[in-house]
């Protein structure tokens, strides 16, 4: 990677735009800024970081302890002058805060691997009195060779050129670089100097890969299992399919069994309607006889059912309903009898009197006739011989009379008893119901005088075989519904056997139990055999690595450190913790924090050329515990050597401005002053000495 | 002596790991492109934070190696 240009919009203390242009054709890579204390030379590493990763960490020691936040862009509550600011200061510029200039903005420009990024973040106030991150909108833009990276790609991109993990070892803070250098010189360095070392080395790439292909591996296990287990239940649905594939068979077998048969009585019933054509008069004649033995039938039935109505209408004093008329007619004979007897009567009477007026004539000579009231004289015997044969005859027409009256009885007697049986209720209704008794009779003789021409009729022809095949027909007609019936019956049944089929042949995997097995038993051994060959790699790897950082970073320092020829070297543990061995082989004891630094620098050094990452270097304030004389020999090792971008950002306790243009201006590309604008002391201005 | 150069001695994650792999017997055939995916892969997501991308990407490689396998037998 190669930076060309930076460009700070309102950053820090960076008001307004400012460019540093990297870009010269002078074939050097050394860069140097000067400036005093304040004027704003770590912001340039910040702006880079922020607008890289879209934030910037402080860091602030308190009580023993390191504590880390991200800065804030904007945050009122440290604005409007310096003594407000935390150790977490906001990153826009106060000046801009100040005049309402919400918006911040950092353009990197750079070269990698032959292309051209430009690198925008920005942000820029939500509300018009912003009070912190929350009312700030921050975006990125991103465009390789002019061609825009979506947004959501931005970070990938970033983290594959320089991942954050590692950007420490690139953005050198000289101060912090003390405690750091402490921490390797530990009994046993923190894990968290070690994941740095580590990260920069690529062994995540290894370690935390064969942490994954031991975890793919479990999960292959638990596959096998699962499909060993799913195996001996796909053996159990197996069976299952194969009893409903039969089951399939035989329904089929039955349906096509149905089909034949239904197919078989439509064709017998065709062969009977022809025949059954031929014989029309006797088919209409059967026809009528069956609707009138039917007629009958039903008449019958209906006449039973009146006589059902009438016996209930019978029941309780109906009866006498049902006697009225007889009744009537049998008081009408008892009187038609009684004036026969009065008249009898009469008779008998007269005969009496006449008796007793003969009678008289032949007890006294002359009598008077009560009845008549002729008075004789007396009668003489002829005469009396003559009222004697009448009184006899008299005697015998009365006592006949009397008999004859005696055969009457008392038919008034019978009509004074029968009187009170005399009631006209319901009469009507079971009048109505004989009635309609006597129309069913009617009716039944009729249809029986029908049926029996019909019959004499049929006489005529062949009934038998009209008849057999009629009913044949009606069994073919019957047995087809059935069949019909069961075909339906057969149809419902397969349709559920095939939506169980399909259910079972769903449960099943879609390849067989044991490839599945085979499968899984093979993935877990290669993931298996990764981890094993990565847990090899990486012995391999930090052995490697181990030896070549010691190496170059032996060169470094050898190339940095006063008095050089005091030391054979650098000495890495297995822990990445440092020892320097005097040339007499034994370990040194370094206690000049100055030197110590050095190591550090050497370390970083040894890492980043191990690691084979290009990213230009900056140091921030070296020599802040270095002597003049080795802060020279770091300039000029690292100015030096043919190895990317290297920019010192140096204060007056440091490099000095004159002495360095005229020792190094060879080795730079480019060099800036940075000091405060006239009258703003927060504010940077930049000058350009080479 | 800087390393960089035509004799650089620095060691290189990537030949380091592909070495390794060579010289220890697959339990099925892996071809170098497979070899070096896998590789690229390690190096790709090394820094991420969610590793299930990772794994689904070499699961899906290895699985896809495996089933050749299973195939030409």
């Amino acid at each position: 990677v190669k930076i060309i240009s930076l460009v700070l919009n309102n950053f820090a203390s960076y008001y307004g735009d400012h460019t540093f242009d990297f870009d010269t054709d002078t074939g050097n890579d050394g860069y140097a800024i000067f400036g005093h204390e304040g004027t704003g030379k770590s912001s340039i590493m910040w702006a880079i970081l922020w607008c890289l990763y879209g934030k910037v960490e402080a860091t602030h020691l308190y009580e023993g302890e390191m504590k880390s936040m991200n800065r804030p862009v904007l945050d009122a509550s440290q604005m409007g002058g310096s003594y407000k600011k935390k150790w977490y200061a906001p990153l826009l510029t106060d000046k801009a805060f100040e005049s309402k200039e919400y918006n911040i903005s950092v353009t990197l420009t750079f070269e990698h691997n032959g292309q051209r990024f430009v690198l925008l973040r920005k942000a820029k106030a939500t509300k018009s009195n912003p009070i912190n991150d929350t009312d700030m909108k921050i975006k990125a833009h991103l465009s390789v060779d002019n061609t825009t990276i979506s947004t959501a790609l931005i970070d990938g991109v970033i983290e594959e050129i320089i991942p954050q993990r590692v950007s420490r070892f690139f953005f050198i803070e000289m101060d912090a670089l003390d405690q750091y250098a402490n921490l390797l010189f530990g009994s046993e360095p923190g894990s968290a100097v070690r994941e740095d070392v580590e990260s920069i080395l690529g062994l995540p790439a290894i370690d935390r890969s064969e942490d994954d292909f031991r975890r793919l591996a479990k999960s292959a296990e638990g596959d096998v299992t699962k499909h060993k287990k799913k195996e001996s239940t796909d053996k159990k649905t197996l069976k299952k399919i194969k009893s409903a594939e039969e089951t399939k068979k035989e329904i089929k077998k039955d349906l096509r069994e149905f089909n034949n048969d239904i197919k078989g009585a439509n064709k017998r019933i065709e062969e009977i309607d022809i025949i059954l054509s031929t014989e029309s008069t006797a088919k209409e004649l059967l026809e009528k006889k069956e609707t009138t033995e039917k007629r009958i039938k039903e008449l019958e039935a209906e006449l039973d059912k009146l006589y059902i109505d009438r016996a209930e209408m019978m029941s309780g004093t109906l009866w006498m309903s049902l006697i009225q008329s007889n009744l009537e007619t049998v008081m009408d004979n008892l009187d038609e009898r009684n004036k026969e007897k009065d008249e009898l009567v009469t008779k008998a009477v007269k005969a009496e009197q006449q008796i007793v007026f003969k009678q008289s004539l032949l007890d006294k000579g002359s009598t008077e006739c009560e009845a008549c009231g002729h008075t004789t004289e007396g009668i003489g015997t002829d005469e009396r011989d003559e009222v004697a044969a009448q009184v006899a005859e008299l005697n015998e027409s009365h006592n006949s009379l009397r008999k004859e009256i005696d055969t009457f009885g008392d038919p008034v007697g019978s009509i004074i008893a029968l009187s009170k049986f005399r009631n006209s209720t319901g009469h009507s209704s079971v009048m109505d119901t004989d009635h309609f008794i006597g129309e069913k009779i009617v009716k039944i003789g009729t249809n029986n005088k029908r049926l029996n021409g019909i019959s004499d009729e049929l006489e005529n022809h062949d009934v038998s075989l009209i008849a057999i095949l009629s009913r044949e027909k009606v069994s073919l007609i019957e047995l087809r519904g059935d069949q019909k019936a069961g075909k339906s019956a057969a149809k419902k049944f397969l349709q559920s056997i095939e939506a169980t089929h399909k259910r079972l042949v769903g449960k099943l995997p879609s390849g067989s139990g044991s490839t599945k097995v085979k499968e899984a038993e093979l993935r877990e051994k290669v993931f298996l055999w990764l981890s094993d060959t990565f847990q090899q790699s990486l012995e391999l790897y930090l052995a490697e690595a181990r030896e070549s950082v010691q190496k170059q970073s032996t060169e470094t320092f050898l190339a940095t450190i006063p008095e050089s020829a005091k030391y054979k070297g650098i000495t890495i543990s297995e822990n990445w913790e440092i020892e320097v061995i005097g040339v007499n082989n034994k370990p040194k004891v370094i206690i000049n924090p100055g030197h110590k630094q050095v190591i550090a620098v050497s370390l970083f050094d040894g890492l980043r050329e191990t690691s084979r990452r290009t990213f230009p270097t900056f140091f921030d304030n070296p020599g802040s515990n270095i002597a003049d004389e080795t802060l020279a020999k770091v300039a000029k090792h690292f100015w030096g050597i043919e190895r990317g971008q290297i920019v010192m950002l140096s204060h007056g306790g440091g490099l000095k401005t004159d002495e360095t243009i005229e020792s190094y201006g060879d080795k730079l590309a480019c060099a800036w002053e940075l000091s405060y604008v006239s009258g703003e002391e927060t504010l940077t201005q930049i000058e350009k000495l080479l | 002596m800087r390393m960089t150069g035509m004799n650089d001695e620095r060691p290189d994650i990537r030949k380091t790991i592909r070495g390794v792999l060579d010289s220890s017997k697959s339990p099925v055939p892996l071809e170098d492109d497979e070899k070096d995916e896998i590789i690229d892969l390690c190096i790709k997501f090394q820094y991420s934070t969610n590793r299930d991308e990772f794994r689904k990407k070499i699961l899906k490689l290895v699985t896809s190696a495996v089933n050749r396998a299973l195939l030409s037998r």
